[in-house]
């Protein structure tokens, strides 16, 4: 009996997740959406991207920060309930929308592809810090925020499921849009819903980070045609 | 003879429920929601409907947020609604801690005075009156002990093991289930009635009985601990993906403990429980524009006496007998507290105190004399008084009084450089 619970329990975790037809590669999703910040970013997903996803976020940054909100304590009874998503959904912004997407059950896990420079830089801090580290490889650094695991890695992951893909402008700051693209076919990753963020929002990113993006977004078009 | 002994033996625990209720529930809906109390609320509200663990102790497991929500349900957002479970289990605690003492010692006088310690002991009382699990796991691991206690005497008995010997161990098993998912600690008193069903099962060269053992205390309280995180399965996770959680979390609460913000409850230290008498753990809040604070405190008369007692136990041939089962809980949970490297704050001594209550029961009743019952009369009276001293305190009304509110200033996280969030 137990052993029958276990597994159905995994089993119908397995099967609440929602996501839409993918297609292999991933750059030749259907659903291709260029979006101009984290606001419109996290529209796009509540629109499209289904329940209990992996999020592939290609990205200089991580985006993975608990956005703040207005204190929600009450002093006194009857208490006043109400639905903290929501409450974050009203704050999403650039630093907050991957950590407000595993908030709402969007994404349950998120692979962080980061420029090569990025990553040495993360994996010197993940050392230096390891509350959350499972491990640290070569390429790969195994993250969770409570129990959801979050990968950060210096490659374009291949996985067993179809996938969000983000692409966030700031990648582009220190890496090229075909190798990106190049990555992306070698790794076989299927994605449903592929979104490019210019990152109107964060001033970190410059000139060359957006012109990298809309390349990429170029690429995809002409490699979406030349398939057609 | 036996039965007006257990007559006045049922009189007594029911005398004791009846001052835990009052303690517990005189005034609750007078008493503020703390901050923690209402995250709770927003956490079990959010996990019910959408798996998620936050905003508050997403490190412990979920029983807690499936009974507040339950609770939330039934009797509304008001003070009852929110604390309902915490308020019933922490009363019925009461009369099982004398059941389970006195099938342990055999010694109704003590089991009536560890029933009574924890009656009107202010830590239990304080947590007693708040949404959190800490009396949830207290009930739960006691009568997950007492069926297991049953269990033991019919194995005791010779005769071949019946069907429904298994159906109990298996009870052992569900309840010491719903104690690990409200706090994990359960796991020491469980680690010690599996120990004790496996060395009788080697014995008596039972291998049935070591298996069925064995799914007890192993398999049955995975699942439920696996059952209560439903919620969080909805999220789109598979089995793996939950071993992967409930180790991650639990490494990350033990060798990798950081504070997520500055830690200032100042009693972190587990080897202070019974030695220092000023231990506390303060909750706090603000209403009507003033500082709420629930400080929850060991009663000194009887928290001072434990570790004499455990000491006498442990020397004294009659007393170590009849008390062999208590001290191994005692120690099994009291142990790998004293161990741990981490910070464990006061509130947590809850484990432990059920099981320390009752080595001070029956180190009392093994040293007063049946002639000079009424010492006990009197040493219960200074203990009741003290415990009403410090009711304020568990109410979070001791700011209103001049005598405790200097006791609670010691918990001030001004004075120590700002609020406290982890426990």
């Amino acid at each position: 009996v137990c052993a029958f619970v276990l597994r159905g329990l995994g089993e119908r975790g397995i099967a609440s997740r929602i996501h839409g037809e993918p297609l292999r590669p991933a750059t030749l999703a259907r659903d291709v959406r260029v979006v101009r910040n984290a606001r419109e970013l996290h529209a796009h997903y509540v629109q499209h991207g289904g329940r209990g996803r992996v999020l592939v976020n290609v990205s200089r940054y991580l985006h993975f920060q608990e956005p703040a909100i207005d204190e929600v304590t009450s002093s006194r009874f009857p208490l006043r309930l109400f639905d903290l998503v929501q409450a974050y959904e009203g704050n999403v912004g650039v630093t907050s929308h991957l950590w407000v997407a595993m908030r709402r059950g969007l994404a349950r896990e998120i692979r962080h592809v980061v420029p090569p420079a990025t990553f040495v830089e993360k994996r010197a801090a993940a050392r230096a810090d390891g509350t959350d580290v499972v491990s640290i490889g070569d390429h790969a650094i195994v993250l969770h925020h409570w129990g959801s695991r979050r990968i950060i890695s210096d490659a374009v992951p291949s996985l067993a499921e179809p996938a969000i893909l983000v692409v966030d402008a700031s990648y582009f700051e220190a890496a090229d849009p075909d190798q990106l693209l190049r990555e992306i076919e070698r790794s076989g990753l299927a994605a449903d819903v592929v979104a490019l963020c210019f990152a109107d929002d964060n001033p970190e990113v410059g000139p060359r980070g957006r012109e990298g993006l809309a390349r990429f977004a170029s690429l995809l078009e002409k490699r979406a045609h030349d398939r057609r | 003879m036996i039965a007006a002994e257990s007559r006045r033996f049922a009189w007594a625990l029911a005398a004791a429920t009846v001052l835990a209720a009052v303690l517990r529930w005189y005034r609750i809906g007078d008493q503020p929601p703390l901050s923690d109390e209402v995250h709770m609320a927003l956490t079990a509200m959010g996990y019910v409907g959408g798996g998620q663990t936050l905003p508050t102790m997403p490190h412990h497991p979920n029983l807690r947020n499936l009974l507040i929500f339950a609770s939330l349900r039934l009797f509304g957002t008001g003070s009852v609604g929110l604390r309902f479970f915490s308020l019933l289990l922490g009363t019925l605690s009461v009369p099982l801690v004398g059941i389970v003492v006195r099938a342990m010692t055999k010694r109704p006088v003590a089991a009536g005075l560890a029933a009574f310690f924890l009656a009107v002991d202010p830590l239990h009382v304080a947590f007693s009156r708040q949404a959190i699990q800490e009396t949830h796991v207290v009930f739960f691991a006691l009568l997950g002990s007492w069926i297991a206690l049953v269990f033991l005497e019919r194995l005791d008995r010779g005769v071949p093991l019946a069907a429904v010997d298994g159906v109990l161990l298996l009870l052992v098993g569900l309840v010491f289930g719903l104690a690990i998912a409200s706090k994990y600690q359960a796991v020491f008193p469980l680690l010690v009635f599996m120990g004790i069903v496996l060395v009788k099962a080697i014995r008596l060269r039972d291998v049935g009985l070591a298996v069925l053992a064995a799914v007890s205390f192993v398999l049955v309280p995975v699942t439920v601990l696996a059952l209560t995180d439903a919620p969080w399965f909805q999220r789109g996770y598979g089995l793996a993906d939950w071993a992967f959680m409930r180790s991650a979390v639990f490494e990350r609460m033990s060798a990798r403990y950081v504070p997520a913000v500055t830690e200032l409850n100042p009693d972190r230290n587990a080897w202070e429980w019974f030695v220092n008498p000023l231990l506390g753990y303060a909750s706090f809040s603000t209403s009507e524009g003033k500082p709420f604070v629930v400080v929850g405190m060991g009663n000194p008369l009887v928290w001072l006496l434990v570790l004499p007692s455990a000491l006498l136990a442990a020397m004294n041939r009659s007393l170590r007998r009849r008390t062999l089962t208590l001290q191994a809980l005692f120690w099994a949970t009291y142990l790998p507290f004293l161990a741990t490297g981490r910070p464990i704050f006061f509130l947590t001594a809850l484990a432990v105190a059920p099981f320390a209550f009752g080595l001070v029961g029956a180190a009392l009743d093994e040293i007063v004399p049946a002639a000079r019952r009424r010492i006990l009369y009197g040493y219960g009276g200074a203990v009741l008084a003290a415990s009403l001293f410090l009711q304020p305190l568990s109410m979070g009304t001791a700011l209103d009084h001049g005598y405790s509110s200097a006791l609670v200033q010691r918990f001030d996280p001004h004075a120590a450089g700002g609020p406290r969030t982890d426990r």
